[in-house]
């Protein structure tokens, strides 16, 4: 948690890693960003890196490291381009770990090998009128023969135009006092009859990754693609996003990072009043404590990372981790752009970038104001 | 957290906690209220080994690593935050630095009393006017084979009862008094790291030992600050109080390599106490939230309540983690214990002062009465941010780590 040590292959993961980032991602995240242009071709070399099989087992073509490598990679994914980390971040933690962990073994078989090399996977839960209120889904499932039926639309799907796989949570019992417990998860295979991707959202941030709609207009799925048993859906829904929810806290802190480390440089060649802004106190308090800020979440993702790696419960971890390190990327990557001046507020400096990027980890995977309610959940235990 | 501590780090923290819950908790209230200095406490926490926590083995101590220290530390700030923080600044910070740089001779002379608690150890680092700046020398110059101290040191924990100070000086020739000929402003850019060469006479940052009843060292009176009221803080002066040289401190070298270690101990035992005052706090407002309010709903049914307890719960949380990293920092022999220290300090005691007025807040006016049983907290955590350096002195060392120059 505080410090992993890493064994020595570990180490070499994470220097690839750092390596395709800093020579293949960093390069391109401006242009990728002006374009909204998914890279494909990044894409590609890092599925031949094994980057979209971290935690699938090796039995099924994956490497499965552990949490508090993973929580790394995708920190210095998000180093170089936010919109590729989260790809990668979805892909693993919510779109193929589910199935290794909800799956049959011939689901496992079927669909983990296809994940781990070349194909990639979505997430597909929130819908225009049920956001926070996920269980309030209305994408409705009905059973015909050997297969079943869907019917409605998802919002806010990563990777919509990309994937091969998606998860799609539905409703299979539509009587309301079933709730939560009429949800069931499907795997919907690109190319599915009656399945297509809808509008491409414009998005203010990660514009490096797409985000579109999906529309299911009597849309066959065959029953062997049921994962899960029938109204567990919801609860593969959340335990996938504890998982999820570390990988975006490691997303916001790469954005974090990479936001101080242009900071911190462009503070000690700026100079105002005849010396580097860097010498005037003002601006020393506030890199440091942008660090702590930093450092804090960082310890934070870590702890749930190493809950999660040791198999103890981490749901309340990974909330306290998401919270606080979406809500710290704002705050760091707000105050890279006060150091900047003016200058931060072009697109000639990377920092504005960030900032409309870290903006949307407060919200997707569970919104702020949903960790809170799960921390305090955890806090008061039984009350009520 | 708990699969990083060793099982007798697990023990020792658990008896801590029973200690403080049977000897510390209840009368801490009192205590405050009558700025009354806990020493019956502290002697019954000496018998049990707790003032020489970290003390070597073969001079009587308890050998503790900095994990386990910190932890205890963190239990006794639960039961008495006053307490907690006149031992750790005895145990880690005093006998932690006669045991690494004082001469044998020295050591055989302080530590045994020292570490049984016969004696009692404090700080004297902080200066009068060292709001965000790195704590300002003690000035003295050498008499033959005294050294003579003059100057003052502000709301020094311990200064009431303790043996033995602890001092921070700079060493200069008689003729300037210290560092008196060094223009004021001149020390300020050039930051006390930073040697001046334009001043010929050869000067030098040291520790010294200064008993009490040494002549010209006058202990208070100052009023008592609005936290920590039991810890008999107190201004200590010295007017031209006569040290003999030998109870210096060996290595004299660069002057963050004198007053460096000291610091990142005196930070560490802050964090840990700011753990402990926001623990207790925090328990207490989640204890409050489970009794009903006037239209009988829980406290904690409402989301106005419910957000401060998640965003209390996260920072405490962060804050346990920083002072456990720089505890296994130091236990490691780290060179960076002693950023980590500082940011678990600057960290730790925001986070204690925003959990201690938010835990005010859910209490409601009830918070705001003098024996509703959390204002205590609120005052004590807001210490925490001014102790040992001030939040901002730390962040500027910090600043200085990753910049390097400034004052």
């Amino acid at each position: 948690m505080i410090d992993p040590r890493f064994t020595e292959d570990e180490r070499m993961v994470l220097q690839v890693v750092r390596d395709f980032a800093a020579s293949e991602l960093a390069p391109i995240a401006h242009d990728l960003d002006i374009n909204a242009v998914v890279p494909r071709e990044a894409i590609a070399k890092m599925q031949e890196l094994g980057l979209f099989g971290l935690l699938i087992p090796e039995a099924y073509g994956g490497t499965s490291i552990r949490a508090v490598l993973y929580v790394r990679v995708i920190e210095e994914l998000a180093r170089a381009c936010a919109g590729v980390a989260i790809v990668v971040s979805v892909h693993n933690s919510i779109g193929a770990q589910p199935i290794f962990l909800y799956g049959t073994e011939e689901q496992k078989k079927r669909f983990l090998p296809r994940l781990a090399a070349r194909e990639i996977g979505a997430f597909c839960l929130s819908e225009a009128g049920s956001g926070s209120d996920a269980a309030s889904l209305t994408l409705r499932a009905q059973r015909d023969g050997d297969f079943w039926v869907l019917d409605g639309a998802k919002l806010w799907v990563t990777s919509a135009t990309q994937a091969g796989v998606f998860m799609v949570f539905a409703r299979t019992n539509p009587d309301p006092a079933a709730g939560y417990r009429g949800i069931t998860a499907f795997l919907v295979e690109r190319g599915t009859e009656g399945f297509s991707v809808g509008k491409k959202e414009d998005k203010m941030g990660l514009r490096a990754s797409d985000t579109a709609e999906l529309i299911f207009d009597a849309a066959r799925v065959p029953v062997e693609n049921q994962l899960g048993k029938e109204g567990e859906g919801f609860r593969v829904a959340m335990s996938s996003l504890d998982s999820g929810r570390i990988g975006v806290a490691a997303q916001a802190l790469g954005i974090a990072r990479a936001a101080f480390d242009e900071a911190l440089a462009y503070a000690k060649v700026r100079r105002q009043f005849g010396r580097a802004i860097s010498e005037f106190e003002a601006t020393r308090i506030r890199l440091a404590e942008m660090d702590t800020d930093i450092e804090a979440a960082a310890l934070l993702i870590h702890r749930a990372a190493h809950r999660k790696d040791l198999g103890l419960p981490y749901g309340p971890q990974a909330s306290m981790a998401k919270l606080f390190a979406s809500e710290m990327a704002t705050r760091v990557t707000h105050a890279a752009i006060q150091i900047h001046g003016g200058f931060g507020y072009t697109k000639d400096y990377a920092v504005e970038r960030y900032y409309r990027d870290a903006r949307v980890t407060e919200i997707y995977e569970g919104t702020s104001e949903m960790q809170r309610i799960v921390i305090a959940r955890s806090v008061l235990g039984g009350l009520r | 957290m708990e699969s990083l501590l060793s099982a007798s780090q697990i023990r020792l923290r658990q008896e801590a906690r029973s200690l403080a819950e049977s000897l510390l908790r209840e009368g801490a209230e009192g205590r405050d209220r009558s700025a009354a200095f806990p020493s019956e406490e502290i002697r019954a926490l000496a018998r049990r080994g707790y003032l020489g926590m970290t003390g070597d083995p073969s001079h009587g101590g308890q050998g503790w690593d900095r994990l386990a220290a910190s932890l205890v530390l963190i239990e006794l700030a639960r039961g008495c935050a006053s307490t907690a923080l006149v031992v750790g600044f005895h145990a880690l910070v005093v006998c932690e630095a006669i045991s690494r740089s004082a001469s044998s001779a020295l050591k055989s002379r302080h530590l045994p009393s020292l570490i049984r608690g016969e004696s009692l150890g404090a700080l004297a680092m902080s200066d009068p006017s060292a709001l965000g700046a790195p704590p300002d020398p003690a000035t003295a110059w050498t008499e033959g084979d005294r050294l003579i101290l003059r100057g003052s040191r502000e709301s020094v924990p311990g200064a009431t009862a303790a043996d033995l100070f602890l001092v921070y000086a700079q060493v200069g020739s008689e003729q300037d008094g210290g560092d008196a000929g060094v223009p004021r402003t001149r020390r300020e850019t050039t930051g006390v790291g930073a040697s001046s060469a334009a001043d010929a006479s050869p000067r030098r940052r040291a520790l010294l030992l200064v008993p009490r009843g040494t002549p010209g060292l006058r202990i208070g009176p100052g009023s008592p600050p609005f936290g920590v009221r039991a810890a008999g803080v107190a201004d200590v002066r010295f007017d031209e109080c006569v040290v003999p040289s030998d109870q210096e401190l060996a290595p004299p070298g660069e002057p963050r390599a004198v007053s460096g270690p000291i610091l990142a101990d005196a930070d560490l035992v802050v964090a840990s106490q700011a753990v402990g005052i926001a623990e207790e706090a925090f328990e207490k407002a989640v204890v409050r939230t489970k009794e009903r309010d006037a239209s009988g709903a829980h406290v904690g049914s409402r989301q106005s309540i419910q957000w401060k307890l998640a965003d209390m719960q996260v920072l405490l949380d962060a804050a346990r983690l920083f002072c456990l990293r720089a505890a296994i920092a130091a236990d490691r022999g780290e060179a960076g214990y002693a950023r980590e220290a500082a940011q678990a300090k600057c960290f730790a005691g925001r986070a204690a002062a925003r959990i201690a007025d938010e835990a005010v807040q859910v209490f409601g006016s009830a918070g705001a009465i003098a024996d509703g049983g959390i204002e205590r907290h609120w005052r004590d955590a807001k210490t925490t941010e001014l102790n040992p350096t001030s939040r901002e002195a730390a962040l500027l060392s910090m600043a200085r780590s990753l910049l390097g120059g400034g004052s």
